[in-house]
């Protein structure tokens, strides 16, 4: 085996273990009806989820001129199903990305605010094509360049190689990726997944993200995880190295008919949406 | 004195102090860098879109969004500082498209297309520009040197347009 690769797997080994509250939630929502009361039993459990779901329904955006909620009951009142849940993931896998980014060039957190800004642009998506799964969604987005963590220092040593070929302007970081890695970062994250035992759709999301088509099963949500990162890159949120040097598949936006006016929404959305969620970002 | 502004996305800086006015990670987005060597003041703009014909209210609420109203509203600010439109050096970069053989898809495209369109309207030409391409840009305006450079994603050295 490629000895860099070994050596990245090993360091797989070694990452902290996925609390266990995402794949519960993950699990809850598969359900085809979902008891959110198991949910709310779950994050009381945890200490620091139950303050921080309590402080982000006390925030002023979602407060307005409310009184304060004091239990997590409360708080899923004011903020819905969909943005409690959601709000748990994300601080359920902020500390994956605690250190990662200036390998690929990122100033430090920004490749955290790309996984939130993808998620979230995500959701948005979710409602205009009418995809089910938005959990599901939401999580692969969060995840889809967690690959990117673990090749942070070996991506320094290489970044030379992979601008020259970038340069080409023919060459797409993926391509880049492979031939001089031997392996791109969607493989490296799924590896991590597959770790920790999320469901085949989503790491196939997260292993074919930049190239959907690929993806064996849960093409749809590829799909989406997809569009998504592409949204958030041409917004230049959390764009690297890499650029734009993706393909861009215009059957993907036909196939749940995007128009370009629905993308350039999307823009004006996550501008907004992610001013407001700056308190989750910066956790 | 010589303080970093930065400029976000949707957003424009002016500035009549000499200062250094920096935009990151320009994707298909444009930066549009506007100074006055007499009045000694710029600005730099950081818009995502072409034409606030998509949303007129988007585009009342933050002009800054789209090409047209967000260079009508930085240059209507750079001439309270003191500036004089056909005093004016512009310059820009970004403009980036993901890679798309059939350029089917390509609001950077259409985004610099924009720019010139508007510019055409107020007489003005583009002084410089790096646009186009796939990859990522920073855009600085120094406003002591009234220059304006580029970086590119991962490279240390910066042109200067
Ligand atoms: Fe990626
Ligand atoms: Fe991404």
């Amino acid at each position: 085996m490629n000895p860099v690769l070994e050596k990245i797997l090993q360091n797989i080994e070694k990452v902290p273990p996925l609390p266990s509250i995402v794949m519960k939630i993950l699990s809850v929502m598969r359900n085809p009806e979902p008891s959110i009361k198991n949910i709310i039993a779950v994050v009381q459990l945890d200490e620091v989820l139950t303050f921080r779901v309590i402080r982000m329904a006390n925030s002023a955006y979602y407060k307005r001129s409310g009184e304060d909620v004091r239990t997590v009951g409360e708080a899923l009142i004011r903020l819905g199903n969909n943005t409690l849940i959601n709000m748990v993931i994300a601080e359920s896998c902020s500390q994956y990305y605690e250190s990662a980014g200036t390998g690929y060039d990122l100033k430090r957190g920004e490749l955290w605010r790309h996984s939130i800004a993808t998620a979230l642009v995500s959701q948005k998506l979710a409602e205009k094509t009418q995809f089910e799964h938005k959990e599901a969604l939401f999580t692969s987005c969060i995840m889809h360049d967690v690959g990117k963590t673990l090749l942070d220092s070996y991506m320094s040593t290489k970044r030379a190689e992979i601008l020259s070929k970038l340069a080409l302007g023919t060459v797409t970081f993926t391509q880049a990726e492979m031939e001089i890695m031997g392996f791109s970062h969607g493989e490296i994250g799924a590896r991590l997944l597959e770790r920790w035992g999320f469901p085949q759709d989503m790491i196939s999301a997260v292993r074919h993200h930049h190239e959907p088509e690929r993806a064996l099963s849960g093409k749809k949500l590829a799909y989406h995880v997809y569009l998504s990162d592409v949204i958030c890159l041409m917004m230049g949120i959390g764009l690297d190295l890499g650029g734009l040097s993706y393909t861009a598949q215009k059957d993907i936006f036909d196939m749940f008919n995007l128009s370009e006016a629905d993308v350039q929404m999307l823009f004006i959305y996550l501008v907004e949406e992610l001013a407001k969620t700056e308190e989750m970002i910066r956790g | 004195m010589n303080d970093i502004l930065v400029v976000n996305i949707a957003d424009m800086k002016a500035s009549n102090s000499g200062n250094r006015l920096i935009t990151y990670a320009l994707g298909s987005c444009i930066g549009v860098a506007v100074f006055d060597p007499v009045a000694g003041a710029g600005g730099l703009l950081h818009y995502m879109l072409p034409d606030s014909k998509l949303d007129e209210r988007k585009a009342s609420e933050n002009p800054f969004m789209f090409a047209d109203t967000g260079i009508t509203s930085m240059l209507r600010k750079l001439e309270k500082c003191g500036c004089e439109i056909r005093r004016l050096t512009i310059k820009a970069a970004g403009g980036s498209n993901i890679m798309d053989p059939n350029g089917t898809f390509s609001i950077g495209k259409k985004n610099y297309l924009a720019l010139k369109r508007i510019l055409w309207r107020y007489n003005l030409i583009l002084r410089g520009e790096d646009v186009g391409g796939s990859l990522s840009r920073n855009m600085t305006l120094n406003l002591a040197e009234m220059s304006v450079s580029v970086r590119y994603s991962g490279v240390k050295e910066e042109v200067w347009l």
